[in-house]
């Protein structure tokens, strides 16, 4: 005998559907984000150290009378690079590149047309990658 | 299912936050940033960038880098771009979008809806503005909020008990303080003041100068001449500013700066936190006055004030804490992230509209009165500066001269008495009037201002049913100097205002009986037209003389021989203007349209 009542399956609650599709987007990006945490922490901590790289770079820079004074600190730069480059943290080699704006922040712009278009004429800051992403800009002086 | 986001479209920086689990929880940018810089560039090829990409490029591209537009939002400022007219709106649209793909990037569905916030001052104009740049950029602008009032929607005062508490919002270009009353879970903003131009970046350049000075009494060198060390000490000023809210001492080291006479030169300054009060006093004292005027304004006084917001990240200063605790006497709340609770704010109100948060209503101000222009030149004022928002108020005006068949509306914004003395802000004419006598027709004016702030004014023949209207949007921006500007001007010539509204009104008041008796006068007998003659003719002489005092004395006369005659005067007329003759038994509707509304005592 057919049932005479047919009940109607209740219509989904969309407050609970839409509280269920975050708590899978939430679950999603968390597992995402604690896998990126050990590098996150890691990047945190070489953009800390990363002044001091800019402050022997500028040291060499300077003219240095004692010669074995000028070896030590070009040793103590040579060791930090290789320190960075155990965590792959790389400098970037700029200079006479084409400006773009995902690697380089520019600084300083001149006119002259010695230079290419977009040419990256001067290195302010040494920009950094860690495992091929940019951890940090480089600061250049462009021209054109 | 999609996602309503908050959004704190800064002149510097923009925020957005998500609502997640019943809290607001900041969405990061692409680049990983929890803030976004409110910059736009178009580069050589075309391609448009937002954010810290088109920060990082300014330099090179600075004619096609475009970053404060929030400062033109509603004005006609346009930027050229290859042969494009973009308005500010477009532009702030592009930043929008990008807010946008970032949020569904990282919530993994689609985002349609936005709560977005603007300063408390913001004009109708400003605020359409932005709400049409969230429909540009495909954003369903559910409410636009007042900044202040997010803030303290983020702090959860509206769930406390009934209190006033202050909002002092510095951030990197701007100050704004707001007074707001909370009760009962409604959020109303009593009063708003502050500085256009004063933020973070003024007290960094302090630093910078005093480094530079330093350096050049030690070493005889000018390191100004050097962009690449003005670099590093612009960097170091701005690590040192911060550092000195945690620390009360720093040192700014620069090894190898400068080439001196007898090798390098290194820049070892100390910087105590004192020092950096004594650099930085001028900026902090220059909050003290739009404090002090937002207090005035709100009709509170100091002690009523329970706390102390500190919203945008300058507010962290000591020194400005301490200036706040010491007009305030309340020690300045800081638990939530000063760049971030803005945002956070207007998540909470996405909450509340999406139906997912309980109970918060938002009840904003107009920030100058509005009004319209009636005969005499008169403003007329139809809606209070500081009224609680939304309001819809009607008033009914009449002709000023017989068979006049339209009425010019000219809708006008300040506080001065004289309609020339303030700002029009749009201009309609209801036209199809039938031919009466003045005084007769009876035009419903209605100015109705949404959540939004928005404005719409509209003017109804309640005879002819004809009726004509107008939504505002000014031709220009009035910045927040220019509201007080206007208000102190309102405060200062207000004596001379009143005289010449009084004279105004008594001339008008005058002519109307004038006009009254030469029409009865037609019909009456020889005796009691000569009485009545003789007055009129006082009246005019008064009108003549121009001199309030006499004009109503005569009136006054000249009613009295009228009703012993037994002409039946109407004693409430005021003609006014081409629109407009006010009448005061009139009943003002005044339904709020979805809050509790409350006239704000002045």
């Amino acid at each position: 005998m057919k049932n005479p009542f047919r009940r109607e399956a209740p219509a989904p609650d969309e407050r609970y559907e839409a509280l269920e599709a975050e708590y899978k987007n939430y679950r999603r990006r968390t597992a995402e984000e604690l896998q990126k945490s050990e590098s996150a922490a890691c990047r945190k901590a070489v953009l800390q150290l990363l002044p001091l790289y800019d402050d022997l770079e500028t040291a060499l820079r300077h003219e240095c009378r004692d010669e074995a004074y000028r070896r030590g600190i070009e040793m103590v730069m040579a060791n930090l690079v290789k320190s960075l480059e155990n965590l792959k943290v790389r400098p970037m080699d700029s200079l006479g590149k084409c400006f773009n704006p995902d690697y380089h922040e520019a600084v300083g712009h001149v006119e002259d047309p010695q230079y290419r278009q977009e040419e990256i004429i001067e290195i302010v800051r040494t920009g950094f990658t860690m495992d091929d992403e940019v951890i940090r800009h480089a600061k250049v002086v462009v021209a054109n | 299912m999609s996602r309503m986001i908050g959004i704190d479209l800064g002149t510097t920086n923009s925020c957005m936050a998500v609502m997640e689990g019943g809290e607001p929880v900041i969405i990061p940018n692409a680049e990983g940033g929890r803030t976004t810089p409110s910059v736009v560039a178009f580069a050589k090829t075309g391609e448009r960038m937002v954010g810290q990409i088109a920060k990082r490029q300014a330099v090179t591209n600075h004619d096609r880098t475009i970053s404060s537009i929030k400062r033109q939002m509603g004005s006609n400022y346009r930027v050229s771009i290859d042969g494009h007219k973009y308005t500010p709106q477009e532009i702030s649209a592009m930043i929008l979008q990008k807010l946008k793909r970032d949020a569904e990037a990282y919530l993994g569905e689609p985002v349609t809806d936005a709560v977005i916030t603007v300063p408390a001052y913001f004009t109708d104009a400003q605020r359409q503005a932005t709400k049409d740049a969230g429909k540009i950029a495909g954003l369903e602008v559910q409410r636009i909020i007042n900044e202040p009032t997010a803030a303290a929607l983020a702090y959860g005062v509206d769930k406390e008990e009934a209190q006033k508490i202050m909002v002092y919002d510095l951030g990197g270009g701007t100050f704004d303080v707001s007074i707001l009353d909370i009760s009962a879970g409604v959020i109303e903003v009593l009063a708003t003041a502050g500085n256009n131009h004063l933020g973070g970046d003024d007290f960094d350049e302090c630093v910078v100068d005093y480094l530079v000075k330093q350096f050049r009494a030690e070493n005889k060198i000018d390191l100004t001449r050097d962009p690449a060390a003005m670099q590093r000490i612009r960097e170091a000023a701005e690590k040192a500013k911060i550092e000195l809210s945690a620390m009360t001492a720093t040192t700014v080291s620069l090894p190898y700066i400068a080439v001196g006479k007898n090798g390098p030169l290194h820049m070892e300054i100390p910087l105590t936190r004192a020092k950096f009060n004594d650099l930085t006093y001028h900026l902090v004292q220059a909050t003290r006055e739009p404090v002090n005027q937002a207090i005035n304004d709100s009709g509170i006084p100091i002690s009523q004030i329970g706390k102390v917001l500190m919203v945008g990240g300058s507010s962290r200063i000591p020194a400005v804490q301490e200036l706040v605790q010491s007009i305030t006497g309340s020690l300045p709340f800081k638990g939530i992230n000063p760049d971030e609770c803005v945002a956070m704010g207007a998540c909470l109100q996405g909450g509340v509209l999406a139906g997912s948060v309980k109970g918060l209503l938002l009840l904003d101000v107009t920030p100058l009165s509005l009004g319209i222009e009636t005969l005499g030149g008169v403003c007329t004022r139809v809606i209070e500066r500081n009224t609680t928002l939304p309001i819809r108020k009607s008033q009914i005006f009449t002709t000023a001269a017989s068979f006049q068949s339209s009425v010019d509306i000219h809708v006008l914004q300040g506080e001065r008495p004289m309609a020339h003395q303030n700002k029009e802000l749009g201009r309609f004419q209801l036209t199809g009037i039938r031919r009466a006598p003045r005084g007769v027709p009876q035009i419903e004016v209605t100015f109705s201002i949404d959540a939004n702030g928005i404005v719409n004014v509209s003017a109804k023949d309640l005879d002819t049913g004809k009726a004509q209207e107008i939504t505002i949007t000014a031709t220009s921006n009035m910045s927040q100097a220019d509201i007080d500007r206007a208000v102190r001007d309102a405060q200062q010539y207000a004596q001379e205002d009143e005289q010449l509204k009084k004279e105004a009104t008594a001339r008008d008041h005058c002519e109307q009986l004038i006009y009254q008796a030469e029409a009865a006068m037609k019909s009456m007998e020889r005796e009691a037209k000569a009485r009545v003659a003789e007055s009129v003719k006082n009246a005019k002489r008064a009108v003549r003389q121009k001199a309030p005092a006499e004009m109503n004395r005569a009136a006054e006369e000249l009613e009295g021989v009228l009703r012993e005659a037994g002409v039946t005067i109407d004693p409430n007329a005021q003609y006014h203007g081409s629109a407009a003759r006010e009448n005061p038994n009139d009943t003002v509707s005044d339904d709020a349209m979805d809050a509790d509304f409350e006239e704000v005592d002045k």
